[in-house]
């Protein structure tokens, strides 16, 4: 969406997110010399977020769009990483498939790397803390990074054209209905990563899905 | 149902819900909600246009290439991580064996 926003907002979301962005910096720099085990999961992170972001998938309505594939990094690593690695995918598609744009980067870096994880990773820790079963928090943390983000898209958009309720409508008839599905199907994509992630490495998944008393592990 | 067939049932639900979005709209283009945003944005503002314009735009062959290059990286590096487990587990297998 090159040049759709005006300078303004583009400034305006790119200040937003540059704290966000900076923190997640840190983070890794820190990660990687702390823990250098944690590479693997910074690679994986970064590799959903690739292959999902990548896809256009058909919706129900007719038209179709990319889920974001930040659940991952959310459900391990929280908002400031998720917003580094969003940063990488935005630039790769905006520099070499003219997709999402230079100008609108700072925008879309909150949506997608900021907002619908910070929502996730909130709900995320209630449902950890509430002990919903493992599968069912990846389920709803995933679905929401992915809605949520275009959401925040529809709000950014209606923001800065027309008046605010009646082109939310707009916006949101446009990018939300169409997401609900593809925000499933990423949902069910990480249920299974993660079941299978419990299975085969649970030297991974421990950090954050605390195991109970196990008796006698699965190989 | 071992998880084996919830992975199965699970992939099987996400070919079904593509197929049904393709059933459901028989004759549609599937164009992008991007572009569909932009459309929006011409009927609340017919006047508006875009101020910057992409540096370059890859031809619609070009852009296939690309898009498939970014999901070829992750996949790569998807693909690495569970060969790698896959090994390990293979291999502590065998070492039990020959104990």
């Amino acid at each position: 969406m090159e040049g759709y926003l005006s300078w303004e907002w583009c400034l305006f979301w790119a200040t937003l997110s540059l704290p966000f962005i900076v923190y997640g910096f840190y983070s890794i720099k820190r990660i990687m010399r702390d823990d250098p085990n944690q590479k693997t999961v910074l690679a994986l992170s970064g590799a959903f977020i690739f292959v999902l972001s990548s896809l256009k998938l058909p919706s129900v309505t007719g038209s179709s769009s990319h889920p974001t594939g930040t659940g991952f990094s959310t459900m391990f690593y929280g908002v400031g990483i998720t917003a580094v690695l969003s940063v990488i995918v935005l630039l790769f598609q905006a520099l070499l498939l003219a997709h999402g744009g230079l100008t609108t980067l700072g925008a879309n870096v909150f949506s997608m790397g900021i907002a619908g994880p910070l929502v996730a990773y909130a709900v995320f820790r209630v449902m950890r803390k509430a002990k919903v079963p493992t599968s069912v928090t990846v389920f709803i943390t995933v679905v929401l990074t992915d809605f949520i983000t275009y959401v925040v898209t529809s709000v950014q958009l209606a923001l800065a054209y027309g008046t605010f309720n009646e082109s939310l409508i707009s916006f949101l008839s446009v990018f939300a209905i169409t997401q609900i599905p593809l925000a499933i199907v990423e949902g069910i994509l990480f249920t299974i990563f993660i079941d299978y992630l419990e299975r085969a490495r649970p030297d991974i998944t421990t950090r954050i899905f605390p195991k109970k008393e196990v008796a006698g592990v699965e190989p | 149902m071992n998880h084996k067939h919830y992975y199965v049932l699970g992939f099987a639900l996400v070919a079904a819900m593509m197929v049904v979005a393709i059933l459901l709209n028989p004759t549609s283009e599937f164009g992008g909600t991007d572009d569909g945003g932009g459309d929006v944005i011409e009927e609340i503002d017919p006047d508006y246009e875009p101020w910057f314009n992409s540096i370059w735009e890859p031809s619609g062959e070009l852009t296939t290439l690309f898009f498939c290059l970014q999901t070829a990286i992750g996949s790569l590096i998807i693909g690495y991580f569970i060969g790698l487990n896959r090994g390990k587990v293979s291999q502590t297998m065998d070492k039990k064996k020959s104990a």
